[in-house]
């Protein structure tokens, strides 16, 4: 794989690194206000409701849909093995209020909205910044 | 001085041809536009003392053009970041300073290599994303057309709006392009065609997504009384208003199947005293077709989830209640990024839109942007 290829690459900083930390150390973590009562994201300094401080706490990588599209058409460096894929928008059980921006696997043709996901951590080779990707829960 | 002979006015249109390879630098572009609009007027450049456009991508700065046009320097200038959500708010913020007395004369454009130089569809190359982008990027989420199809998909879930819905917008706009001579994309276009067109990012195709283009537009904005000595007709500004929510985070918006505009229609309603039936041509930003069907509902148009029907029935076309992207829209003419959208209510105001004349236009509305952030601005013809 040329430099060209690779996925684009997150920037990570001061107020996102525990998000990406978490990540790497397998755990889907999120800033949580104790003033306000709500979770926030994308992360900031504060809880913009309250101006005061967040938490950061681990939760369950499990949700629903929001909403999703199937990216048939290249639109950037290093997915060309996914194509189709789907990206969907989560919302997580554990953190009412967040949407988290997500490629799906196995969801092509299958995913609606509303349906149930769980999250699965990767690396991706020669990324070199860990993911976590969803996956459709299979009710049987 | 305040009162109705200092109301800004747009008193000159100008233009570059659109292509999709200009061979040419976006300030080259941007200052043959800005030359056109001050030869319309027949105003001398030299009363031009302020200049501004919206940056993104390859636009040149307002300073720039102002010194390629002859002029050593201007007293008022607006960079403003961002992209066509700025487009009705440029135009509203060169009013507020023409009707306060900080200038008297203002050129705005807009100018871009967008087929050509640096394209917003995709991203090529070893890529880094930071800010609020950088959770998405690494999935592959990257580019304006997904976060809009997001968006169209929570449209179809809650009114269950379908493909053809979204064609039908598409139809109307090339119908309107077929008799315009500067649009890009002319050929007929019928349903079959349309769904048969290529997926970009479902629910979204190829016919559902602007036509990227390189080219350039300028306004000539001055006051009422200045206006009065030159040469066209001047185009009264009416109000403005905006709304830039979400942080510009688009994701987090509660509710996908409104946009920004659901929040601006009724505060500009209210503020102009105008209501949706006085518009005779509303110009509403489609950089997608999702965006032109949900903009035509919020604004009142027609009900929400209606906005589908109200395409199909040819209410939004001539002869219905409203014409809507006369020119064909950024989806036929081409993406100036919104700014042809008031070049072409200024020429159907003055009653110079030739084949595609609304009859009787008195009042025009421009949307700009979209989903979580905008603006819009109304027009009319002076009397």
């Amino acid at each position: 794989m040329g430099e060209g290829d690779l996925p684009p690459r997150p920037i990570a900083d001061a107020d996102s690194a525990p998000f990406w930390a978490g990540l790497a150390s397998g755990r889907l973590m999120l800033q949580f206000g104790p003033g306000s009562g709500a979770w926030q994201f994308p992360p900031l300094e504060c809880d913009r409701r309250t101006g005061g401080p967040l938490v950061w706490r681990e939760v369950r990588a499990v949700g629903s849909v929001f909403s999703f599209i199937v990216q048939r058409q290249r639109v950037a460096p290093g997915f060309d093995d996914h194509l189709p894929y789907v990206i969907a928008l989560i919302e997580l059980d554990d953190a009412p209020g967040v949407r988290l921006p997500v490629r799906m696997e196995d969801a092509v043709g299958r995913v609606r909205v509303g349906s149930r996901v769980v999250g699965e951590f990767q690396t991706p080779p020669d990324a070199g910044f860990p993911l976590v990707v969803f996956r459709l829960v299979d009710i049987r | 001085m305040t009162g109705p002979a200092r109301h800004a006015v747009i008193a000159g249109i100008g233009r570059t041809a659109f292509s999709r390879h200009s061979g040419r630098t976006p300030l080259a572009m941007a200052t043959e536009s800005c030359r056109t609009a001050l030869a319309d007027a027949g105003l001398a450049t030299q009363e031009v003392d302020g200049f501004g456009t919206f940056t993104v991508n390859d636009t040149p700065r307002s300073m720039e053009v102002a010194y390629a046009l002859g002029l050593d320097g201007s007293r008022w200038n607006l960079d403003l970041s961002g992209g066509g959500h700025n487009s009705p708010l440029l135009v509203s913020q060169a009013a507020l300073a023409i009707e306060a007395g900080v200038c008297e004369a203002v050129l705005l454009y807009r100018s871009l290599n967008g087929r050509s130089g640096k394209r917003f569809g995709s991203v090529e190359g070893a890529v880094a994303v930071g800010g609020s982008l950088q959770f998405g990027a690494p999935h592959g989420y990257v580019a304006p057309p997904q976060w809009f199809a997001l968006w169209a998909r929570r449209h179809m879930h809650r009114y269950a709006t379908t493909s053809e819905d979204f064609g039908h917008v598409a139809l109307t706009f090339r119908r309107h392009a077929e008799a315009n001579e500067q649009a890009l994309q002319r050929a007929p276009l019928d349903m079959d065609s349309y769904l048969a067109s290529r997926w970009i990012c479902e629910p979204f195709r190829l016919y559902d997504c602007a036509l990227e283009a390189d080219g350039a537009v300028a306004l000539l904005l001055t006051t009422a009384m200045r206006a009065r000595d030159l040469r066209q007709r001047s185009v009264r500004i009416v109000a403005g208003e905006a709304y830039m929510g979400a942080g510009g985070y688009v994701d987090a918006w509660p509710e996908m199947s409104e946009m920004y505009s659901a929040v601006v229609a009724p505060r500009l309603w209210r503020r102009s005293g105008l209501r949706p039936a006085d518009v005779d041509v509303a110009c509403l930003y489609d950089c997608f077709t999702y965006t032109a069907l949900c903009a035509t509902e919020d604004f009142g148009f027609c009900g929400k989830g209606e906005g589908g029907d109200f395409y199909a029935d040819g209410r939004a076309t001539h002869g219905g209640d409203v014409v809507i992207n006369p020119h064909g829209g950024l989806l036929s003419e081409g993406y100036i990024h919104g700014f042809n959208h008031h070049y072409e209510a200024v020429l159907q105001l003055r009653d110079q839109g030739g084949a595609r004349q609304v009859d009787g236009a008195k009042i025009a509305l421009v949307s700009g942007g979209g989903p979580a952030y905008g603006s819009a601005i109304l027009y009319a013809r002076e009397t």
